[in-house]
């Protein structure tokens, strides 16, 4: 699914992450790490949001570089803290997003249902709790057909209740139309509700496998 | 008491001077290249005396001062209500109201510091020739003028949040579709429309300005194209914001599947917009091929100074050398009467700084206001 060559990403002098080679097959992974470890760091920088050395490859063919935006149709992002402009509504930057991801019609609906969001969806952002703005986050990565979705920190400031459809959403999207994801938290839900594939630690400034 | 001040001038007097630094220079230069240098002192010794003896004057002036007096609260209203000045809400206010009003008090004393400087000045030059009523007037209304906008910041900040301010203007879109290229433009409508005002008075000023001052050569194209060139660069406070904007409040862009020449017609479609009012202008005064050559010398210089922030990042000292620099060599492209090379030239560069620099994003944002 996706493949590192000699990622490395530095603030400055200061070497914040490095992949030399990595192989990442289809499935769920949790990527786990302390605060400021750098999981934010590479989940922006999978998602072409952060610039670094090297190359990132989606299923050995689409490079993040060379092929910039059918990488991006393909790669989904949700951020731990999103920010949007405050003025435009939920639906209105789901709008935005389906145009740009090239979504079928009408895939916002089933999720908007599912996460109970009818009430505030048609509500400025900039009215919305963290929670709220969590969840349109984590809705907007859903949309369009990607092959890999990341979602950092999916657990903080959303409901259990929420968290259970979240998971269903993954599960479905994994089982279904055989959709990655790479998801980080620096506390992790093991309670089997997820077919997790296995669980990678970013420490030492690097990306390694621990199951 | 103190380390409220600190933070405060922290915030809202250090946070004033960067985004004003453009106007303020251009006051500056504007008081000092008003006459030439051997008449400097005297100029503005009479200018002194004119204030402390002549009623009109000193109300006149009381005016010029009251006008950046707003302009400042303007900027600190917004400021104090911006999510990263929260805290202040449930911090600053747990201060008895004395206290709170006295850091603000030096919070505007510090943003008023180029006025109080020069009334400084005035005043000792008023003394010095037995003049005392009006200069004591001046020292009375600056302290009067400080005195209610602290007043004022501290009844912001022991108010409650009311979360609940929209824009008409949003409120009458709220049906139309919102495309990528036109949030910008909504968030001028919502957030910025001050300084969209200012940039306008400021473009149909110089254009007046340039042609009072060029009358006899007015059919000219060297003259249009120095007007545009002036008019685009009074634009840089906009072209920032937009950048500080898409840096800030459209981060998740960059995960888009937008193509760069894409996002390049993005944004001169988003300046057009802008400077419809201009293009008005021009498309009325002059021959369509003339206007028509002027509106893409304006695009292709808004869309230089643009690309130029993708390539240091949001650095605005920088970005005003660069920009002073540029605008003389584009001057005496200008002069040469080049304006159709000026175009494709423009374009390019700032084409090949997009194209080499969007995606070179490090993550940290310089100017975070």
């Amino acid at each position: 699914m996706l493949q590192f060559q000699n990622f490395t990403k530095s603030y400055g002098n200061y070497p914040a992450l490095k992949i030399e080679n990595l192989n990442l097959e289809t499935g769920i992974y949790w990527i786990k790490g302390i605060n400021g470890s750098g999981k934010s760091t590479l989940l922006k920088s999978i998602a072409g949001i952060l610039a670094f050395d090297g190359d990132i490859m989606l299923e050995e063919r689409i490079s993040i570089k060379k092929q910039p935006v059918a990488y991006r149709k393909l790669v989904n992002f949700a951020e731990a803290e999103p920010v949007f402009p405050d003025f435009l509504t939920g639906s209105e930057m789901i709008a935005l997003f389906i145009a740009a991801k090239s979504a079928p019609a009408r895939q916002e609906e089933q999720y908007i249902k599912s996460m109970g969001m009818q009430s505030f969806i048609d509500r400025r952002v900039g009215t919305y709790s963290s929670g709220m703005m969590k969840k349109l986050s984590l809705l907007l990565a859903f949309l369009g057909k990607p092959k890999l979705i990341l979602l950092d920190e999916p657990l903080i400031t959303i409901d259990m209740a929420s968290l259970a459809t979240l998971n269903s959403w993954i599960r479905e999207r994994y089982e279904q139309e055989g959709t990655g994801f790479l998801l980080s938290s620096h506390q992790i839900l093991e309670d089997g509700s997820l077919p997790v594939s296995g669980e990678l630690l970013v420490e030492d400034q690097t990306l390694k496998f621990i199951s | 008491m103190k380390s409220l001040t600190i933070v405060l001038l922290k915030i809202f007097a250090n946070g004033f001077f960067r985004v004003h630094a453009g106007i303020l220079l251009f006051i500056f230069l504007a008081m000092v290249g008003v006459v030439p240098p051997q008449y400097l002192i005297g100029y503005h010794k009479a200018l002194m005396l004119a204030m402390d003896s002549s009623s009109v004057v000193m109300i006149l002036v009381f005016i010029s001062w009251f006008i950046y007096a707003v302009k400042s609260w303007h900027y600190v209203s917004g400021q104090i209500f911006a999510p990263s000045q929260h805290f202040l809400f449930y911090s600053s206010n747990a201060l008895n109201k004395g206290k709170q009003i006295i850091s603000w008090f030096w919070v505007q004393a510090a943003i008023l510091s180029p006025v109080i400087l020069y009334a400084l000045i005035a005043v000792g030059v008023g003394f010095s020739n037995q003049y005392y009523l009006f200069p004591v007037c001046i020292l009375l209304y600056l302290i009067a003028l400080t005195y209610l906008s602290a007043v004022i910041y501290t009844k912001q900040i022991n108010g409650l949040v009311d979360g609940n301010d929209q824009s008409i203007l949003l409120k009458l879109s709220s049906k139309w579709r919102k495309p990528y290229f036109s949030l910008y433009v909504y968030h001028l409508l919502d957030k910025r429309k001050v300084p969209y005002l200012i940039t306008k008075a400021l473009s149909w000023l110089i254009i007046t300005g340039v042609f009072y001052v060029f009358a006899d050569v007015k059919t000219d194209v060297r003259v249009a194209g120095i007007a545009i060139l002036a008019v685009i660069t009074a634009h840089i406070v906009l072209i920032f914001e937009e950048r500080k904007f898409e840096e800030n409040g459209l981060c998740f862009s960059r995960n888009l599947p937008y193509s760069r020449p894409q996002l390049f017609l993005n944004f001169i479609g988003v300046y057009f917009i802008l400077l419809i009012p201009e293009s008005i202008w021009l498309f009325s005064r002059f021959n369509l091929l003339m206007a028509i050559e002027l509106l893409f010398v304006g695009l292709s210089t808004v869309m230089l100074f643009h690309c130029l922030l993708y390539w240091f990042g949001l650095n605005m000292d920088k970005y005003l050398q660069w920009i002073l620099g540029l605008f003389i060599v584009l001057f005496w492209i200008i002069m040469f009467k080049l304006l159709w090379i000026l175009i494709p030239l423009n374009l390019s560069l700032a084409y090949l700084l997009f194209y080499n620099n969007y995606y070179k994003f490090e993550g940290e944002v310089s100017d975070k206001l």
